[in-house]
């Protein structure tokens, strides 16, 4: 092979040199596009992430007073189930007039309204003395089921002297619309 | 040059006898040893590496610095080279054929440098369209002996020629002229013909020759001679008297010097520097020695460590510019330029780009390295986020199961407190929007207002309505209908009201079989209840089966959370259960 001359060799240096820079500038932008790109989308994650993070934390609050709710309700509303629900309060709310002194006399299911978002209404007539009838009052709101006392009557029993007779209309609430978002009407 | 440089620069002479350094304003001086050979014995290395290392007191950090190093005229060989026009690569090419052709030695093993000849000074008998050069070279040994030492103490040596340096100290008034340095045992000679230089000669003629011709002449010892002429260069020294034997001893003496000088192209005036030019009577006796009519005059600087004419003359050229291009020496080829001979810290070039390389791509590795985790835990908080809305629905439900929980227990609570004694509630009636009716018998219209009055000033009604008021058939008594309405809840929930604590401890010291805050003929008892929760408040807590407040455990009743096992029949009494007396 003839040797290079030296103008050759300059030629040949100058043509690798260009070709170089030429491949450091396009290889270069195409790099830092990539990299620019993947920045962007790491920026993006991080003020998602961080958006995420401040909803969260209202949120934690939330919680904290559901859980309080929750135990003075004596109530979890997720493991309530639509189909045994009436006929589960229905009993506890006996359960809880015979542990607190009171005779349950009748007890009427209906179901309820349903644009109330009310899953079942309870009449309940009961007989006990008065303060075993308070007590009972008192202690529906933490039976363990969505109670709301709708009425309450209490009449003065003169066939048993000392005792006194109570008729309530309680309404079970129905948990499901709440889960879906809905808000009641009532 | 510019300034930055030249603070890093330092500059130093080597001479025949004795080194001298100059760094800023501190100098150096330090004696040499040479073999016959004129290389430097290893003794006299050792101490020069030990000393010059202790002088420049270089820290690992900084770059190394530029040493100028003027070396004497021995062994070196000027000449001026005509060249035909050639470009600059192959510039140095040409002149390595045309030092073969010049030097005796090979240019492998010489260390030369050159410098361009304006055309202004070019010699008339110069080719038209040639470019002359000035040469100076050495046998390359020499100066690889130098850059070994000072290598080794860390500093970067650039060589020069002392003779050439010292022009730029010279007033340079005539065309030629010469520079005389008088050194210790010999002379250099370099002289200059229209300005450049011709040639370079060391002469064998020092200071000593003066000191040893006052010895001889005034038979005193050598180093009485030698303070003898050191006092004759001092400024408080005597005027120039023809009478005087020490003077007579140096003008005998430079008779040596001016035989020497005969022949020499000295032109129209002798420079002389070197310590012995300080003796007043050097020049002046010099210049009538001479046969010609050359003129004779003394440049050497105020004698200080570590400066000398070469030293000055280096530091003018380079931190001022003044005098020619220095005429550097080099030992490899330099591809035609005169460029610099101090290497750029490449290493720390490359280091500092390094690390400007990984500053900029920091942003980048941290997104390429991080990006993929934070996307897996953002995907895992998203797919529970659908816990978020079950804990919406479950708050909104519990809030409007307690916001919905009508206030019985307070409306009791009242009524009872609120009924004078003697009073009879027949029936009572509630409802969750607040409607409360009630019926009863009282003994007269006085305890009617008291009782209506009570209920209206516990604030927790919004109108109590006496619909009927009626007296009872052969009774004294006086049969009462009364309507009322609580309060919404946020206008209830400032209200306090419930027993005080004197109240609280009067009912736990009161009889067990006395009903406290019983009204007359129902047996009521007062619920002590607190103030009315708000919306916003927790509901009491109670756990399931335990008593709320103000209501009276029973006994016998089964313990709170456990679960009923008596099952009472129909129309009986559960266990337990205490009867009130008959009313």
């Amino acid at each position: 092979m003839r040797p290079l001359t030296d103008r050759e060799k300059r030629t040949l240096r100058f043509g690798g040199i260009g070709i170089g820079i030429y491949l450091l500038v396009f290889g270069g932008m195409q790099a830092a596009k990539f990299l620019e790109k993947k920045r962007s989308d790491y920026q993006r994650l991080v003020t998602e992430a961080t958006s995420l993070k401040s909803e969260i934390r209202l949120y934690e609050d939330k919680a904290a007073a559901l859980k309080k709710m929750m135990e003075a309700f004596n109530l979890d509303p997720a493991r309530l189930y639509r189909t045994t629900a009436v006929a589960e309060a229905s009993a506890a709310i006996q359960n809880t007039a015979a542990s607190t002194g009171v005779m349950v006399a009748s007890i009427r299911e209906s179901p309820a309204r349903s644009a109330s978002k009310e899953l079942a209404s309870i009449q309940m007539e009961a007989v006990g003395p008065a303060p075993a009838i308070t007590t009972l009052l008192g202690r529906l709101e933490s039976v363990g089921f969505p109670l709301i006392v709708e009425t309450v009557q209490i009449n003065a029993e003169p066939t048993r002297p000392g005792q006194v007779k109570m008729n309530l209309t309680i309404i079970l609430l129905d948990f499901d619309p709440w889960k879906k978002g809905a808000v009641p009407n009532a | 040059m510019n300034h930055v440089q030249s603070s890093l620069a330092c500059f130093l002479e080597i001479g025949q006898s004795s080194l001298r350094v100059l760094h800023g304003e501190e100098g150096l001086e330090l004696p040499l040893e040479r073999l016959p050979s004129g290389r430097l014995t290893a003794n006299c290395r050792q101490n020069i590496s030990l000393s010059l290392e202790g002088f420049f007191r270089r820290k690992a950090w900084q770059p190394r610095t530029r040493v100028y190093c003027a070396l004497s005229a021995r062994g070196v060989s000027l000449r001026r080279l005509s060249l035909p026009p050639t470009t600059n690569e192959n510039l140095n090419r040409v002149l390595l054929l045309q030092l073969e052709n010049e030097f005796p030695v090979p240019p492998d093993e010489l260390a030369w440098g050159f410098r361009p000849i304006p055309q202004s000074q070019e010699s008339q008998n110069a080719a038209p369209g040639q470019q002359q050069f000035l040469v100076a070279a050495v046998r390359r040994e020499v100066v690889e002996e130098y850059s070994e030492i000072l290598t080794a103490c860390g500093v970067n040596p650039c060589f020069t020629l002392a003779a050439l340096d010292r022009e730029a100290i010279c007033p340079r008034s005539p065309e030629t002229y010469s520079i005389l340095d008088i050194g210790r045992q010999h002379s250099e000679l370099i002289c200059f013909e229209n300005g450049l230089p011709a040639s370079v000669r060391t002469l064998p003629w020092g200071g000593e020759t003066i000191t040893h011709t006052i010895e001889q002449r005034l038979g005193i010892s050598h180093d009485e001679a030698e303070k003898l002429k050191i006092a004759l260069g001092q400024p408080a020294a005597p005027v120039a008297d023809s009478t005087n034997a020490d003077q007579l001893a140096v003008e005998e003496a430079l008779g040596s010097l001016a035989n020497l000088l005969q022949g020499q192209k000295t032109g129209d005036k002798i420079y002389l520097t070197g310590r012995s030019a300080r003796i007043r009577v050097v020049a002046s006796g010099l210049a009538r020695k001479l046969a010609s009519k050359t003129q004779c005059e003394a440049i050497e600087p105020e004698p200080a460590a570590g400066r000398s004419a070469a030293i000055l003359g280096l530091r003018l050229s380079t931190e001022e510019g003044e005098g020619a291009p220095l005429l550097v020496l080099r030992t490899k080829p330099a591809n035609g330029s005169t460029g610099s001979v101090q290497r750029a810290p490449w290493k720390l070039v490359g280091l500092a780009g390094s690390l400007a390389l990984v500053l900029l791509l920091l942003p980048y590795a941290e997104a390429l390295a991080l990006r993929p985790y934070l996307s897996k835990k953002l995907a895992a908080i998203k797919a529970e986020r659908g816990s978020l809305a079950l804990i919406d629905g479950e708050w909104g439900f519990l809030q409007y199961l307690k916001q919905n929980q009508p206030p019985y227990l307070d409306a009791l609570y009242l009524v009872a407190k609120s009924a004078p004694p003697g009073a009879r509630i027949e029936s009572l009636s509630m409802n969750r929007r607040g409607d409360v009716s009630l019926r009863a018998s009282m003994q007269s219209s006085q305890q009617v207002t008291e009782f209506r009055s009570k209920l209206i000033d516990s604030g927790f009604f919004d109108h109590v309505t006496l619909e009927e008021q009626a007296p009872v058939m052969n009774q004294p008594k006086l049969s009462v209908r009364m309507n009322a309405q609580w309060k919404p809840m946020n206008t209830r929930q400032t209200l306090a009201f419930g027993p005080t604590a004197e109240e609280i401890e009067k009912a736990k010291t009161r009889p067990r079989n006395q009903q406290p805050g019983t009204p007359p003929m129902m047996g009521m008892p007062m619920p002590m209840m607190g103030p009315s929760p708000g919306p916003g408040a927790e509901p009491p807590r109670r756990s399931r089966g335990a008593n709320p407040p103000g209501t009276m455990p029973q006994p016998g009743a089964p313990a709170p959370d456990a679960a009923p096992t008596v099952v009472t029949p129909p129309g009986a009494l559960p266990p337990g259960i205490v009867m009130p007396p008959n009313q």
